[in-house]
């Protein structure tokens, strides 16, 4: 009983990492990063790409060659998040709501293509060597085992995730992306470059999905081109549960879904696993159309 | 120098800088590659040369080899710029004066008249000239564009963004299908069961539209169209599971072996190209008078403003309610075509990517007209199936190149490429 909790958590953590991502997104442009889920797959190739090159490089502890993994692939996925939205977002921020989204489906169908050309169709490994040694049970409640990898992955997002709590609280740059998502113009107005925060949210958001990507790697041990698509899927349901635009909804909104998940394929089998979250999502925002901590906001004309 | 060429540098600058940016960005992922060694039994990266040197070799040669291709591309953007530096009344002299073309001067009644001679004889001469493979072809884009108006009814009429469309394709593919393992039916009989679970199954999806707008309607329909893609999978005393529904010769598209004035006989794609084709000129003619008539004006009053619509008093969620059950009746019709072509049905055929395709083809060519979804699906299909044929290296990169076609089109060009300017002025400055 108590595996698919501890399971589920884990999963849960991951989402809650790229839904961050999602929800930060919509909270300053009001628009759906549809290739976010891309940005993450493309930090999990890096992530096991780097790992290559320090295996390559010989004698190197573990340590510090998944320091160097997480460093690598948070950069090239922020610098690609940011190379996002300036090519397919920014010349579209005035546009109708419809044309930002398609835009970000056309980048999304060309960076996982663009993954299977330059890498590889089939699946790639996480090296074992590194993940080897987190493997082994920490303790056991009841009949779950929790390994240390488990570990790990919870205690690193939520790290993070009380970092960016505490950035967007606490720093300037935060306090911008908050005036921003309440009102752009009036920010822009107030002298806060509008433009360099929304390409700093897209690098933070970014930078996050590609750690929860290497993470998914380390705890799945293999990746695909295609994984961007269900996890991305995953995460922005698990956002939109919580209230899209909310930061503590999203993390919610994650351990529900990681939750939902293992408990569907622990109860039901895995066949089913894809359709329970889908099933969430399509309840909650037929229910709850704001999810379950946002608040109502009236339509304007 | 002057201001333009100062212009036209810093353009180039920054085109030059961007290149090298998105060089570096994609680096890692272009010049490493995986690979497992078998000395020490790890996974090492090596320098990923051979798919470099095809990128600095290969691709140019084939792209230089099907050059004409890309001439034709050019030529085509050239004159479309051209034609549009003349003024209105200049182009419109080009065509000549109205009364003295034979078919415009025709009064409305005579021309519809002429048309209904004049179309079928067209389409049978058509088939006739064409290959096998070709009809197939023909029979595929005929298909496709039956989706996209269907497609464009949502999409581009009443303004609701649909990212599961495929499912509905496959709703009347699995419909025929399993009507067909239970009793036999031969595909025409399918057609108006299919529209009518389509179209039931189009309002449930219309349902939770009443309290969602915009991109959260968008991301309920894409997982919409998975679920249902699951469930095919996962019913696998109904649906065959991954395995599929197989439908017997008899019950595919007609084939003869020797009719009077056809002595070689009438192919599966011949018969199947004739009927698609007639499906779409009904189509046409359905949603030709449905835009024109007080529903299609409602739908656009609530694609341009909601709000402002409901107060004028249009009944939005009826409105939008029928936009996807015709919608879904429409994707269930091309369905049975579909299966009683192929002979074969697999879950996977429906899937987000098709759903990709189809609107990729609606936008292409140009939301919220009739002419526009047509024209896109077929230029959209015939380029996707010439490369497969013409240029097989390439096939992998087919996917890429479409997704950066989408970014551009939205960028350039958003109202698609017959678009109205009004729709252009929609895109860009609603909200």
């Amino acid at each position: 009983m108590l595996e698919p909790l501890t399971n589920g958590i884990t999963r849960g953590a991951i989402y809650a990492l790229i839904a961050l991502g999602y929800t930060m997104v919509y909270g300053i442009l009001g628009m759906i990063n549809f290739a976010h889920g891309e940005v993450y797959m493309i930090g999990m190739f890096i992530g096991i790409l780097t790992l290559g090159v320090c295996t390559s490089l010989g004698a190197m502890p573990i340590g510090i060659a998944l320091v160097l993994a997480f460093f690598v692939a948070m950069f090239f996925a922020a610098a690609q998040g940011y190379t996002n939205e300036r090519i397919a977002y920014r010349p579209l921020r005035h546009a109708s709501r419809l044309a930002p989204l398609i835009s970000a489906v056309g980048v999304s169908i060309f960076l996982q293509n663009f993954v299977m050309n330059a890498q590889s169709k089939d699946i790639v490994n996480f090296p074992r060597q590194y993940s080897a040694p987190l493997v082994s049970p920490a303790f056991v409640i009841g009949d779950a085992r929790v390994t240390w990898l488990q570990l790990f992955i919870i205690g690193l997002s939520v790290a993070l995730m009380v970092g960016l709590y505490l950035f967007v609280q606490r720093t300037r740059l935060g306090k911008a992306m908050r005036a921003c998502s309440q009102d752009q113009t009036m920010a822009g107005l107030t002298g806060i470059p509008v433009d360099r925060v929304v390409s700093a949210t897209f690098v933070i958001g970014s930078s996050l999905a590609a750690a929860a990507g290497i993470l998914f790697a380390m705890y799945n041990t293999v990746g695909k081109f295609d994984a961007g698509y269900v996890a991305g899927l995953r995460a922005f349901t698990a956002a939109v549960l919580g209230g899209i635009g909310n930061i503590p909804g999203a993390v919610l909104g994650g351990f529900i879904i990681g939750l939902t998940e293992d408990g569907t394929v622990y109860f039901w089998g895995g066949d089913w696993k894809d359709i329970a979250a889908f099933a969430a999502l399509m309840i909650i925002l037929i229910f709850r159309p704001r999810g379950l901590l946002g608040e109502r906001v009236a339509e304007k004309v | 120098m002057s201001a333009s060429t100062a212009t036209a540098v810093s353009r180039l600058k920054s085109a030059v800088i961007w290149f090298g940016w998105i060089l570096l960005v994609a680096a890692p992922l272009m010049w490493m590659r995986l690979d497992y060694d078998e000395a020490t039994r790890q996974q090492v990266v090596r320098f990923n040369s051979e798919r470099l040197q095809w990128w600095l070799t290969e691709l140019p040669r084939v792209l230089l080899h099907n050059g004409y291709w890309l001439l034709a591309l050019a030529g085509a953007i050239i004159g479309w710029r051209l034609w549009k530096k003349f003024p209105q009344h200049e182009r419109l002299n080009q065509w000549g004066d109205i009364a003295k073309r034979p078919y415009l001067a025709m009064p409305v009644t005579a021309r519809v008249t002429t048309l209904w001679i004049v179309a079928p004889i067209a389409v049978v001469l058509l088939c006739a000239r064409l290959g096998d493979q070709q009809r197939g072809w023909g029979m595929f884009v005929g298909i496709y564009i039956l989706l996209a108006m269907g497609l464009n009814l949502t999409v581009g009429m009443t303004g609701l963004l649909v990212l599961g469309y495929g499912a509905f394709y496959g709703v009347g593919a699995y419909t025929f299908g399993m009507l067909h393992q239970w009793t036999g039916m031969p595909f025409w009989m399918a057609f108006a069961p299919a529209a009518v679970v389509g179209a039931l199954i189009g309002l449930l999806l219309g349902l939770p539209s009443i309290r969602l707008r915009g991109d959260y309607l968008a991301i309920v329909t894409l997982g919409f169209g998975e679920v249902l893609r699951i469930l095919l999978k996962n019913f696998k005393s109904v649906t065959g599971g991954d395995d599929g529904i197989s439908i017997k010769r008899e019950a595919m598209f007609p084939k003869f072996d020797a009719v009077i004035g056809f002595p070689d006989g009438i192919t599966r794609e011949a018969s199947g190209f004739v009927i698609v084709i007639v499906l779409v000129a009904l189509s046409i003619w359905l949603v030709r008078n449905l835009v024109h008539s007080r529903i299609g004006r409602a739908w656009i009053a609530i694609r341009e403003d909601e709000t402002s619509a409901a107060a004028m008093g249009i009944p939005v969620y009826r409105l939008k309610l029928l936009a996807f059950t015709l919608s879904g009746a429409w994707a269930a019709v091309a369905g049975v075509c579909f299966a009683a072509h192929q002979g074969h049905i697999v879950p996977d055929s429906f899937g987000f990517i098709e759903s990709v395709f189809i609107l990729s083809m609606v936008i292409l060519g140009g939301m919220g007209t009739v002419s526009g979804p047509i024209c896109g699906a077929a230029a959209f299909y015939l380029s996707y199936e010439l490369l497969r044929s013409r240029v097989p290296e390439l096939a992998d990169y087919r996917l890429m190149v479409f997704g950066a076609l989408m970014v551009a089109m939205m960028v350039f060009r958003p109202q698609g490429l017959l678009g109205s300017q009004q729709r252009k002025i929609e895109m860009g400055l609603a909200e």
